[in-house]
């Protein structure tokens, strides 16, 4: 029953708060934040009160495998197959279902000072509450249906708060980005469900991890569920739609674009882990996007001036070390990388929320500068933040970043220049996470003269959340990984002095980056150009136009001008011909469409009864 | 001497719908084409209690009962589109909506 | 002669040439009165199975309202100009569509022979259901208790349609005024 309550308390706040923003949409007069915020931060920490004692529960369970269930009814019953409609609580569920509910709760009750000056306050919080509900459903779910439903459930609630300021079309647009972004990697979730199911014939999401396919089906399988990964986490091909996430409310991104919603791909992983890494193809896969992920999201953090944007290009980062720690079968690295980094990232986007809401909405920190001194709290919260991402000693970002790059060396999946690659992603990171700590608070103030008159500390509200978060950065670390996943194969057992090395290598690279940063940024920043956005595109055209240029003038110089142009004019002619000749079929008539839907019905019932089954018997 | 059997029924069921296909295919009056869909339905519902006779079971019969209720919203979803359409493009020809082209 | 098969000839061969004068018929008016006339007939064919239930609603529902709308829309449309229909589509459409759906045709009715060995799954033949109380009662016993559920749902699918209908249908207001 504690379960269920856990669950459902976040629906309960959506639809007291739906019913209120409903019922307040005529008047002009919005609902006070306090009331609508106070009924969405209590049902939220409602819900972590539950997670805790439950968590208390599993605990004093013992026994293998522990796991508390819950089955309400049966949803879908298909023949003798039946799924059921249930909750399991076991302890990678707990893991994520605390750091749901808990930090949850803090961005619950930030956003009651973040939001106060938002007409669609009710709207806000109803969202939110929805978010967690179905976050909840997607951690907590028996099953690979029920997770799915969360899974699209998170999307929506990502997609409805992106598009929050609905009248902003650009927004809307991110938030479309997104949601279409997504459903590339739904497709890859719903294909990998039929691949299961007909595998193993169960969609019990444990059941179905620890089953055994054959090689080609588990390869299968774990390629389309690292796809739909890809999507949710925002891994390397589908990573664009996060950056622009960045349009919704700041605490939004703090919980869904960095805490929570990113991180589900890999709860999914960990969820299927021994069948994902029976398949050696499909772990390095994992591995290899992970790695790059890291490194190219970490470059373009390099490039940019809106603090939102960086941070974005952060989380996707870091969202690539847990994947490569994934990659290289060290799954319980990568969940234990996905609680500190709730703690420090959300408290990052949260202290940059708190930077720009005194500052009335600017995001540029090249137009910012000196804010230690006006925003305290914020500052001394930010640095915990800060020193957590960078992997210094006493803060958790140490303790899970420093395992994954330990377990990306000695693991027999991992290698060198896996490790290599995540270790200068980690300087890098120590860079553009520098880069901003100075030039928004070292520094002298570029203010406007306006943004100075108004600049203030954000009410308690919102520096309680930071200054808990804080806290949980700087000691999250010490309770070491969440759960005991029974780790595939990483045996091969590294002599402890590797582990030393890696970590001295480890806080070399950030304090390295740091330094650099420092260096750089701590006087340039009045010559700095203010901002400059097509510096993305031209690191782009540094790295791969110009070998492309290269590459075009010497066949340029070798093959005759015309023999290319003809051969370009002959593709686009090709081109050009096939278009229309399959354009003519696309009449934009729906009786055409039928008819041809009507010759392939035919085809597939003659098929059927007198070419497969043999029933006609021609 | 033959005698009349279920299986006969089927045989209609398909030919009605086979020809409310055809006509749903071709006529490129909405009205028409609504109508085409209803044949087409009630040749369905004609094997639905064919086979519920043959198969000595009630299910057929309940199951013609929801698809009437169906098919009542259905055409009067279907006639209300055909009037709004009516009133903004003022013709009901299949042909001169061509939305999905564009 | 069987008097059934004769009534079942009879019914069928009036129900498919109605349904191809619904199709071939240029006007929508002809159309629709070949419709009711196929209606009719499908009740015929119903009752010749002993679905009285189904038969009467047949008359009821589709020849009863369903056709009314359908008359309705058309008086209220009331075209000037009855579109061309069948000559708008081209022959070779025409003759590929007939075609395809006279293989459908074709092997749908191939399978429809497969039936014509079936071994019942059920029990419930005509004297049994006389025994029960008739054709009404066991469909309804069946519809108010097993299939209750889908019975309500299907009140949504109507209140949906109610809804969507008078949304669809009603006139818009003044030009400019920020309606749904």
């Amino acid at each position: 029953m504690l379960i269920t309550l856990l669950v459902f308390l976040p629906l309960f706040g959506f639809l007291v708060n739906g019913a209120i923003a409903l019922g307040s949409k005529a008047d002009s007069k919005h609902p006070p934040a306090v009331l609508t915020g106070a009924i969405a931060t209590l049902a939220m920490a409602g819900s972590f009160v539950l997670a805790l004692v439950l968590n208390a529960k599993l605990r004093a369970l013992g026994g293998e495998p522990m796991a508390i269930e819950e089955s309400l009814f049966s949803w879908i019953r298909l023949g003798t197959h039946s799924v059921d409609f249930g909750f399991r609580f076991d302890r990678l569920s707990a893991a994520f279902t605390l750091v749901i509910t808990g930090v949850g709760s803090l961005i619950h009750l930030y956003s009651i000072g973040y939001m106060s000056h938002d007409s669609g306050v009710a709207r806000y919080f109803a969202y939110l509450n929805l978010f967690c509900f179905m976050m909840l459903n997607l951690v907590l779910g028996q099953t690979l249906p029920h997770v799915f439903l969360g899974w699209e459930g998170v999307g929506l609630a990502s997609y409805l708060l992106i598009g929050f300021w609905f009248r902003d079309g650009e927004k809307v647009r991110a938030g479309q980005k997104a949601f279409v972004m997504n459903r590339i990697g739904d497709l890859g979730f719903l294909l990998a469900m039929f691949v299961g199911f007909h595998a193993v014939g169960t969609l019990d999401a444990v059941a179905l991890g620890q089953s055994v396919m054959a090689p080609k089906l588990a390869m299968l399988f774990g390629v389309l569920i690292f796809l739909a990964c890809t999507g949710k986490s925002a891994q390397l091909p589908l990573f664009t739609w996060l950056p622009d996430a960045m349009a919704g409310p700041t605490p939004v991104s703090a919980l869904i674009h960095a805490a929570t919603m990113v991180t589900s791909g890999v709860y999914l992983l960990a969820r299927l882990q021994p069948v994902i890494a029976g398949s050696p193809a499909t772990i390095a896969l994992i591995g290899g996007v992970g790695a790059a992920t890291a490194l190219i999201a970490a470059i373009l953090a390099c490039f940019q001036s809106d603090i939102k944007k960086i941070l974005a290009y952060s989380t996707i980062s870091q969202l690539g070390f847990m994947f490569a720690a994934c990659g290289v079968g060290a799954f319980e690295s990568g969940v234990f990388h996905v609680m500190t980094h709730a703690f420090f990232k959300a408290l990052l986007f949260l202290g940059a929320g708190s930077v720009i809401h005194a500052l009335s909405g600017n995001q540029d920190i090249f137009r910012m500068g000196g804010l230690r001194k006006s925003l305290p709290f914020t500052f001394w919260t930010f640095s915990a933040g800060w020193a957590a991402i960078l992997g210094l000693p006493p803060f958790s970002g140490f303790f899970s970043k420093d395992e994954i790059i330990h377990d990306a060396l000695v693991s027999r999946h991992g290698s060198l220049v896996l490790s290599g690659v995540l270790l200068f992603s980690a300087l890098l990171t120590a860079f553009y996470m520098t880069r901003l700590y100075v030039l928004v608070f070292f520094g002298d103030s570029r203010l406007s003269a306006k943004e100075k008159a108004h600049v203030h500390e954000s009410p308690f509200v919102m520096t309680i959340p930071l200054m808990v978060l804080a806290g949980a950065s700087l000691a999250g670390g010490w309770f070491g990984a969440p759960v005991e996943l029974a780790s595939y194969e990483k045996a091969v057992r590294a002599p402890a002095s590797a582990h030393t090395l890696v970590m001295v290598l480890s806080v070399a690279a950030a304090l390295i980056g740091a330094f650099v940063a420092r260096a750089r940024y701590s006087r340039n920043t009045d010559s700095e150009p203010v901002l400059d956005p097509f510096r993305i595109d031209r690191f782009y055209g540094q790295v791969f136009g110009r070998g492309v240029y290269r590459l075009s003038d010497a066949i340029g110089r070798v093959l005759e001008e015309t023999l290319v142009q003809g051969f370009l004019r002959g593709t686009a002619a090709i081109v050009d011909l096939s278009g229309n000749l399959i354009r003519t079929v696309q009449t934009g008539s729906a009786q055409t469409y039928l008819l041809m839907m009507v010759l392939a019905v035919a085809a597939v019932v003659s098929w059927i009864f007198f070419g497969v089954t043999g029933y006609g018997k021609f | 001497m033959i005698a009349f059997e279920p299986w006969m029924m089927l045989v209609v069921s398909v030919l009605i719908f086979c020809i409310g296909l055809f006509g749903l295919i071709v006529r490129k009056n909405l009205l028409v084409m609504l109508m085409c869909v209803e044949l087409m339905l009630n040749g369905a519902n004609l094997s639905f209690v064919a086979f519920s006779k043959m198969h000595q079971l009630i299910e057929g019969h309940l199951s013609v009962l929801f698809v009437m209720t169906v098919a009542a919203a259905e055409s009067a979803v279907g006639l209300g589109l055909v009037i709004a359409l009516f009133r903004t493009l003022r013709t009901v020809d299949s042909d001169q909506i061509q939305l999905l082209r564009d | 002669m069987d008097y059934r098969l004769l009534a079942f000839f009879i019914f069928s061969t009036i129900a498919v040439l109605g349904s191809l004068m619904v199709v071939l018929k240029k006007n929508p008016v002809a159309s629709a009165f070949s419709l009711v006339i196929v209606f009719f007939s499908f009740a015929g064919l119903y009752a010749l199975m002993a679905a009285h239930l189904v038969a009467a609603l047949q008359i009821l529902v589709y020849t009863g309202a369903i056709m009314v709308l359908f008359v309705f829309v058309i008086m209220l449309l009331n075209q000037d100009n009855p579109v061309e229909d069948l000559r708008a589509s081209s022959g070779v459409f025409k003759g590929f569509a007939a075609l395809c759906t006279g293989a459908l045709a074709y092997f749908l009715i191939r399978v429809a022979l497969l039936a014509r060995e079936v071994t019942p799954r059920g029990s419930l033949n005509d004297e049994k259901i006389e025994e029960l109380g008739g054709n009404v009662r066991v469909i309804s016993e069946s519809l108010f208790s097993d299939h209750l559920f889908q019975f309500e749902l299907t009140s949504f699918l109507l209140l949906g349609a109610i809804v969507g209908t008078i949304a669809l249908a009603k006139r818009k207001t003044v030009k400019g005024e920020a309606g749904t």
